[in-house]
């Protein structure tokens, strides 16, 4: 996928934070909504990330019951094609700075 | 599972099946539909048969009859949905659907159109019964209806992306809780998703109209399922606490009937990946 590498630049730019603290990762963030079905969050997991069965469904239910979880964490671009990825499959996914 | 459910989609390369079971109403849909249009095409068969293939006016029952225990075959295989299909029940549901082939080939315009047709519809409905070939990975056995529907919510979302609609606006969420951060994101990143997605329409298309797909097909027919409840749900307003949408009357109704029947097919899909 072209789109990560593409998009990496002109945030950095817009960034400033980034040439700071590149040593921070960055997580990947799933927020909970009331459409998409647990099952079909579950899946995404495990066909994008990889996760097992019931890791999958450990994060998908701490979106369900906290509101958000923590997916994937790794450098800017990673995070960035992870959640580009995640919206490609239609659910709501962030990235932020580990604190 | 229902014992009253049918089939819906299908298979995994190694041909061992994967069923993936219609809701009871829409399997009473079908069937309705079915003894509706067997009715009446056999009535006008029957009818027109004496003066087609009785040129001479003297009448014979053999055709009409034939007709008739292929029909009752046929219904009574549609109506029975074993969760495996033992030889016998098998066999049985051959010797119909060649019994139909035999039949339909023998009829001249203009009935013949419409016993393909009823031939036609019978066969899609009863083609998920049988084990799926070995030669295609995902075999796709969708009734008319539920094309339709799929057909018109496509072409909904097209226009909506194409046009920026509100209704698609949570196909595209923002990637950064700072604003400024996601304006960056968004310039670059929506219209490569927009893209992806008009893709994925165009290979749903494909497989459903084909009847079988791969892999990649399957995972186009997910998203792209999951895009049409998205924008569904999106202008029925659905929310957590949202218990009305069930309640609405009306043109809501409908849109609400849609939202479910996608959510059915998804988890269905779903289901069958698992297994897979």
């Amino acid at each position: 996928m072209s789109g990560p590498g593409e998009v990496s630049g002109p945030i950095a730019v817009l960034d400033p934070e980034t040439t700071v603290s590149a040593d921070r990762p960055w997580n990947v963030v799933v927020w909970n909504d009331p459409i998409n079905l647990m099952q079909y969050v579950t899946f995404v997991f495990k066909k994008l990330f990889g996760y097992s069965e019931s890791k999958a469904h450990a994060l998908m239910m701490d979106v369900h019951l906290k509101g958000r979880a923590i997916v994937s964490s790794g450098t800017r671009t990673e995070a960035e094609r992870d959640v580009f990825r995640l919206h490609e499959y239609g659910l709501w996914a962030t990235l932020e700075h580990d604190e | 599972m229902s014992s009253t459910d049918a089939r819906l989609v299908f298979a995994t390369p190694d041909g061992t099946g994967i069923e993936v079971f219609l809701p009871d109403d829409a399997r009473a849909v079908i069937e309705t539909a079915l003894r509706r249009e067997r009715t009446r095409t056999h009535e006008r068969l029957v009818v027109r048969s004496r003066d087609l293939l009785l040129p001479s006016g003297r009448r014979t029952r053999r055709t009409d009859e034939l007709i008739g225990e292929i029909c009752d075959e046929i219904e009574a295989v549609v109506a029975s949905t074993p969760t495996t299909i033992d030889p016998t029940t098998a066999d049985r549901l051959a010797a119909a659907l060649d019994g139909l082939a035999t039949v339909r080939a023998a009829y001249q315009e203009p009935d013949a159109d419409l016993f393909r047709s009823f031939a036609a519809q019978v066969e899609l409905a009863t083609h998920g019964l049988f084990r799926p070939t070995r030669t295609a990975a995902w075999l796709l056995c969708w009734p008319a209806e539920l094309v339709e529907v799929l057909d018109a919510e496509l072409a909904r979302l097209t226009r909506a992306m194409e046009s920026d609609d509100a209704t698609v606006a949570r196909l595209f969420p923002a990637p950064h809780l700072d604003p400024e951060l996601a304006e960056g994101w968004d310039a670059l990143m929506r219209r490569s998703l927009v893209e992806r997605r008009l893709e994925a329409i165009v290979e749903v298309r494909a497989a459903v109209e084909d009847g079988h797909t791969d892999e990649d097909g399957v995972a186009a027919l997910l998203r792209t399922v999951n895009d049409l409840r998205l924008m569904i749900g999106t202008e029925l307003g659905i929310s957590e606490d949202d218990d009305t949408a069930r309640r609405r009357g009306g043109a809501d109704r409908e849109r609400v009937d849609i939202y479910e029947v996608f959510g059915f097919v998804l988890s269905r899909l779903l289901d069958a990946l698992d297994i897979g």
